[in-house]
């Protein structure tokens, strides 16, 4: 419990200092949005009035307390394209939180029985037959697997209507279904990476001392690889899929283009074109918040399974 | 009890036989010490009749019986019948020989787990029982504990507290006192001494210390270079070696009187 | 290097050979593809209009009658050339940084590393988009960028590699020997790490080209007449109903040259493993 309250501490003060980076680093990228807001009507007075209108004359340190007071507290700021940007992203958070779930548990789903099923290959020509294969999925970029789908399943088979999403609103199940495309082809690669991780680190865990003392105990194979070398080998894994996450959020971004999803992605990349910066702003956050979370939840996961990690470092 | 007859044993990485023609064998309630140095062959022995040996990547033959049950050559789920119930192992490093992330009373009690159909209250009794047994105090305590919190006594108690459990006919100690401090090594003889007397338990205690065997073991073969070059009761060994190896070995032992302060 | 030899050697590390193949015959396309293409990738009516493959048109042409084998040629080109920039920025200073920080260790290692972790809290893509919008969208800027956002995790991996070797016995035997931090860094440790950090530069390199690949499909670099492979199978996704063979074939490229890299890292690996064996 202890651990829990440290970590979730650990938690916020990474949370700052990734919104701290992120807001420093658009002070700079953004240069002056007053001048920009008012473009060619821009006189120094009128610039100065606005900065103070804005808020952007105080200093530094004071700006992003106010900022981040009010990031907590849902207040994002205004869109330069007009309106708050926490509107703007209240419709769009949901698809893509689903996109990425789904391909989480696609992923984890998927990955666990294909790795622990792939250790019986000892080595041979299904070993070779399995890495190959495993390199090739990896190598499937989520954009070209999008399209791959489409062509598939909404073209040829006409399963789903591309670039029709129906929204959360309208029609969960159908949501649900569109999404399952997308989410697909961000787990396709993930997958594979995932196996071959679980494999590496399950035959490593093979050759330990303790998995001699299981067998001269009389487990049968399947008992050796449930009963102790899985759970030994979960750690470096769930410290893998965390990473992953990361990894599945950024092909969100680009798989929500290929399918035309209402997603963060997508509102990304067109605040990005029109440089509407306190919406890159608080997306950019968002994410990383996401990404930060995740490393923590694993964290917290891992201490429950190995008890190691608990007495040398709490 | 156990019989070895003409074991062979050539690892396919390895142009010499590990094991080159041993024949051995132990009565009930005997216990036989294997010594030798490392490479010596000692080893490969035990794990054959443990069933450990990494089948793929050797060639075997010759006999390994159990009261007349094949070891050598028996199927993986005949073995497994036998492995845990009728032979117990100890290995050399308790510390990397236990399960790290599995409480220490769940790996004592895998045996009764895997070949008897005793309740969980029952196994966790068995368990708290045999821990007793092999003098670890404070068992309700250490059952719910994890290897990395005992020390390497404690750890090794365990361990032959988890190969004892079932009351297995032969246990095979693979130098169990090596990774331990002096002290704590005549701790665990004396245990083992006592769980002989007391349940009759036949033990194969491999080692490369003559010492160590000496106190324990009425019997003792001696190995080099994959064959037994002596085998005979202890104390008729160590007074009166025959083998040229024997004797050097014999000669190698520390004593007191050649201490000259 | 020695490891490098042994996997060219063993002949059982088909991985490896078969990845050198494949690597081989792309780069020799994109080489070939640098100075001659059978047709001028931005010449309309090259050929019929949306013409399937043939021999005369290996990829087929677009809607424009453009030769599409001539497009993806000159578009791995520009993809590779980002990819191979960023893995020299991204891994050269990677494991500068790295090696410093691994070696001296101190407050400089324990303040760059926590700046590490919390940048990599943003996905690269995510850091690479946002950059763009400062250096602005181009082959050359989108190379810069990607070169800076691979830093760290080259970094992260270089200083593993190197502070554990800092004690090392044969590290601590040259430093009695007199040699120089600048020796000992990269005469004797840096050779021992070589089997952590090519495998390293290919996932890096496959990454790379994946990020770039994902920013020219976003349409933010590469300007119509220099399209790299993302930029033409975002193009190629507009032709899906009428020209299928467009994006299959662009794609088809970036798959090749990910799975190439991709086999050539793990049969280092693999022949590491054995090594140990």
């Amino acid at each position: 419990m202890k651990y829990a309250v440290k970590k979730f501490l650990m938690l916020l003060l990474t949370m700052v200092a990734v919104s701290f980076l992120a807001f420093a680093a658009f002070q700079v990228v953004a240069g002056d949005p007053a001048t920009d807001l008012l473009g060619t009507e821009a006189t120094p007075e009128k610039v100065a009035q606005l900065r103070h209108e804005m808020g952007l004359d105080r200093p530094f340190l004071v700006q992003y307390g106010s900022w981040l007071f009010g990031f907590v507290t849902g207040d994002l700021g205004e869109s330069y394209s007009g309106g708050a940007v926490a509107d703007l992203l209240a419709a769009r958070v949901p698809v893509t939180l689903m996109l990425s779930l789904m391909s989480f548990a696609l992923t984890v789903l998927f990955a666990l029985p294909l790795g622990l099923r792939s250790v019986r290959y000892g080595g041979g020509v299904r070993s070779a037959v399995h890495t190959v294969v495993n390199q090739f999925l990896m190598a499937l970029p989520p954009f070209f697997t999008g399209i791959l789908l489409t062509w598939l399943f909404s073209i040829a088979l006409q399963w789903f209507r591309h670039g029709d999403f129906p929204g959360f609103a309208v029609n969960v199940g159908g949501s649900l279904w569109y999404l399952l495309f997308p989410a697909a082809a961000i787990a396709i690669p993930r997958i594979a990476q995932t196996v071959r991780m679980l494999r590496s680190t399950l035959l490593a865990e093979m050759d330990k001392d303790y998995v001699r003392t299981a067998i001269a105990r009389g487990n049968d194979r399947s008992g050796v690889l449930y009963r102790h070398v899985l759970k030994n080998s979960l750690v470096p894994v769930v410290t893998f899929l965390a990473q992953t996450m990361a990894e599945i959020v950024a092909g969100s971004i680009v798989v929500e283009q290929v399918f035309n999803l209402p997603g963060l992605g997508r509102l990304l990349l067109t605040s990005i074109g029109s440089r509407d910066y306190p919406t890159v702003q608080a997306i950019v956050v968002i994410l990383a918040f996401w990404v930060v979370l995740a490393n923590t939840i694993a964290d917290l996961v891992n201490r429950c399974i190995d008890p190691r990690l608990g007495g040398a470092r709490a | 009890m156990l019989e070895i007859r003409d074991l062979h044993v050539k690892f396919h990485s390895r142009c010499r036989e590990a094991v080159a023609g041993v024949s051995l064998s132990i009565a009930d309630g005997e216990i036989l010490g294997l010594v030798g140095e490392s490479g010596s062959g000692k080893s490969v022995t035990a794990m054959s009749v443990a069933g450990l040996l990494p089948r793929k990547q050797c060639d075997y033959s010759g006999d390994v019986l159990l009261d007349g049950a094949d070891l050598l050559h028996a199927d993986r789920s005949a073995l497994r019948k036998i492995q845990g119930r009728e032979i117990g192992v100890v290995f050399q490093e308790p510390q990397s020989s236990l399960d790290p992330v599995m409480k220490v009373g769940k790996q004592v009690e895998e045996c009764l787990y895997l070949h008897t159909s005793l309740t969980k209250e029952e196994r966790r009794a068995r368990a708290l029982s045999a821990m007793a047994a092999v003098e670890l105090s404070d068992p309700e305590v250490l059952y719910g504990k994890y290897p990395h919190e005992l020390s390497g006594g404690m750890l090794q108690r365990a361990m032959i507290a988890a190969a004892a459990v079932t009351h297995p006919k032969l246990l095979v100690l693979d130098e169990p006192t090596t990774a331990l401090d002096v002290t704590i090594q005549s701790q665990i003889l004396e245990l083992l001494k006592k769980l002989n007397r007391e349940y009759g338990m036949s033990m194969l205690f491999i080692s490369h210390n003559l010492n160590v065997v000496r106190k324990l073991s009425s019997r003792v073969a001696v190995m080099q270079t994959g064959v037994i070059v002596e085998t005979g009761v202890t104390e008729d060994v160590y007074a009166n070696p025959r083998h040229p190896y024997t004797k050097k070995l014999v000669a190698a032992i520390p004593t007191r009187k050649k201490k000259n302060f | 290097m020695r490891r490098l030899k042994k996997a060219v050697r063993d002949h059982r590390n088909g991985c490896f050979l078969a990845g050198c193949v494949i690597t081989g015959v792309l780069l020799a396309l994109i080489l070939l593809g640098a100075f001659w293409t059978p047709y001028d990738p931005t010449a309309m009516m090259a050929g019929p209009k949306l013409d399937g493959p043939s021999l005369a048109h290996l990829f087929g042409t677009d809607h424009f009658g453009r030769d599409i084998f001539s497009r993806v040629l000159k578009g791995a080109g520009v993809t590779a050339l980002v990819a191979a920039g960023t893995v020299v920025i991204g891994g050269v200073c990677g494991t500068l940084i790295g090696a410093l920080t691994g070696y001296f260790g101190g407050a400089v290692d324990e303040l760059l590393m926590r700046f590490n972790d919390t940048i990599t809290a943003f996905p690269s893509i995510l850091l690479a988009l946002v950059c763009v919008t400062i250096f602005g969208s181009g082959k050359y800027q989108v190379l810069l960028v990607l070169g800076i956002v691979f830093i760290p995790s080259f970094a992260r991996i270089a200083r593993t590699a190197f502070s554990s070797l800092r004690d090392a016995n044969f590290v601590q035997s040259a430093r009695l020997m007199g040699a120089k931090p600048a020796r000992i860094l990269f005469v004797h440790i840096l050779p021992n790490t070589l089997h952590v950090l090519l495998p390293a530069v290919t996932i890096g390199f496959n990454n790379a080209v994946l990020a770039e690949a994902s920013m020219s499909f976003l349409g933010l670099c590469g300007q119509p007449p220099e399209a790299s492979l993302g930029a033409l199978l975002s193009e190629a996704q507009g032709m899906l109903t009428t020209a299928p063979w467009y994006a299959l074939c662009t794609g088809g490229m970036i798959v090749a040259l990910i799975f190439g890299v991709g086999l050539i890292g793990e049969g280092l690996q693999s022949g590491r493993g054995e090594r140990n064996a």
